[in-house]
């Protein structure tokens, strides 16, 4: 199992507040990264709810959408939001299905330039392609509380959408309890992951849309 | 020969009726010609308040689905920011004194045709070609909505506005014969507009329909 499934599966630990020491940069970052492999390996579900808010930073704004996530190897996503709109998306290997507003639609992964690129990013994250694809360059920070991997694209056609990515571990490294997707431009998206349940009976159902 | 006249008369004057009868400002009276502000017609974008509205656009086989920001950052300038639900930004685009500006896409949506499309549907929406521009005014007695007309790139937009709230209802673009373009309006009690749908006719196979999300950013 790539690394970086790991990583998202570590997405979904408990929620966590970011009052802490400031960050320093992790001496022994083999023994991290071998952690990191360890709770891949022994992840093959995550379950979890979410909150996700949108930083505009040159608008001053802040949007904040909730709902609910699955995972399952390999490559099988559910993000359903709940609040303020219902809104599913699946990704069920190389199929995208969205139901929005009660009306499920179907596309082919490599038929939509938009949506592979999205996918990309999105799979990226959840199934540790990142790390094991060489195409960002990572740094490892911690502190009292957190590992905190900044990941930066280091190739074309992901620098001119993705400036930086950072994940953050609890200091366990049983799951991944957040993530920043930072655009260039500086706008974000910081996702929370809580309420976890990992290597849960996850079925097949899920990963489709009727 | 004179059957034949007669014949060719009735056909053209058929013709004629349909052409007069389909003018969106057909039994409208043209009252005058004025410099169309904010003070005349309500404008979509709030000065107060930034709207998210849920956006679901349809270009061709393609379907986009997000939200959409609009927001005054200051007096004259305003942004239209186009994101995904998963937050993914689209494209931003800055309005400063009715000329649009873009600020940011997508790499993968960075095509000149596209953004063209989507520049003229988006200030036909926010009536960028109707605010500070120089209007027909069309009137009728029985009834309060009055109609703007302007031309845009060879094309007349005629925008139906209601007159004690000052909203525009609809606005048509219309070509020498056929509607190219309508967009409808529905507003919420404090006149902010809750709906929005826009739908080319003919060719172009494009739909945009904006519904307001009543989360407050």
């Amino acid at each position: 199992m790539p690394k970086f499934i790991l990583y998202i599966m570590l997405l979904c630990a408990s929620p966590m507040t970011l009052a802490q020491t400031a960050y320093k940069t992790v001496k022994d970052t083999i023994l991290l990264k071998s952690k990191i492999d360890n709770m891949s390996k022994q992840t093959n579900s995550i379950e979890s709810d979410f909150v996700q808010v949108k930083n505009l930073s040159m608008l001053s704004e802040k949007i904040t959408s909730k709902g609910h996530f699955w995972f399952q190897k390999q490559n099988n996503l559910r993000w359903e939001y709940s609040e303020p709109y219902k809104y599913t998306i699946v990704i069920n290997k190389d199929k995208i299905l969205i139901k929005d507003e009660g009306k499920v639609k179907k596309y082919d992964m490599n038929s939509n330039k938009v949506f592979k690129e999205i996918n990309d990013i999105m799979i990226s994250c959840v199934n540790g392609d990142i790390l094991g694809s060489n195409k960002f360059k990572i740094t490892y920070f911690e502190n009292d509380k957190f590992y905190k991997l900044e990941l930066s694209p280091n190739v074309k056609g992901m620098k001119e959408s993705l400036k930086q990515i950072n994940m953050y571990f609890d200091k366990n490294v049983s799951s991944v309890v957040k993530l920043d997707m930072i655009e260039p431009g500086d706008d974000a998206t910081t996702i929370d992951f809580s309420n976890k349940k990992i290597n849960a009976t996850i079925t097949p159902e899920k990963f489709m849309l009727k | 020969m004179q059957q034949s006249l007669l014949k060719n008369l009735c056909l053209s004057s058929l013709f004629i009726t349909l052409i007069i009868s389909c003018s969106p400002t057909h039994n409208y009276t043209l009252k005058r010609t004025e410099l169309v502000t904010e003070s005349d017609i309500h404008s979509i974008i709030n000065k107060d308040n930034s709207l998210l509205y849920k956006a679901k656009i349809n270009l061709y086989n393609h379907y986009y689905s997000g939200l959409i920001i609009l927001k005054q950052t200051s007096p004259g300038t305003s942004h239209l920011v186009f994101i995904t639900e998963l937050g993914i930004k689209m494209f931003d685009f800055e309005i400063r004194n009715n000329q649009f500006k873009l600020i940011y896409v997508f790499e993968p949506l960075n095509k000149p045709n596209i953004l063209r499309l989507l520049e003229n549907d988006l200030k036909l929406i926010l009536l960028q070609n109707l605010l500070n521009q120089e209007a027909k005014l069309f009137e009728r007695n029985d009834n309060d909505k009055r109609i703007y007309q302007t031309t845009n790139n060879k094309l007349k937009n005629y925008y139906f506005v209601k007159a004690n709230t000052k909203t525009v209802e609809k606005t048509i673009v219309k070509g020498k014969l056929f509607i190219k373009e309508k967009v409808d309006y529905i507003y919420n009690d404090s006149l902010i507009a809750k709906q929005i749908k826009l739908k080319h006719k003919g060719i172009i196979r494009l739909k945009i329909e904006l519904n307001k999300l009543s989360t407050n950013l």
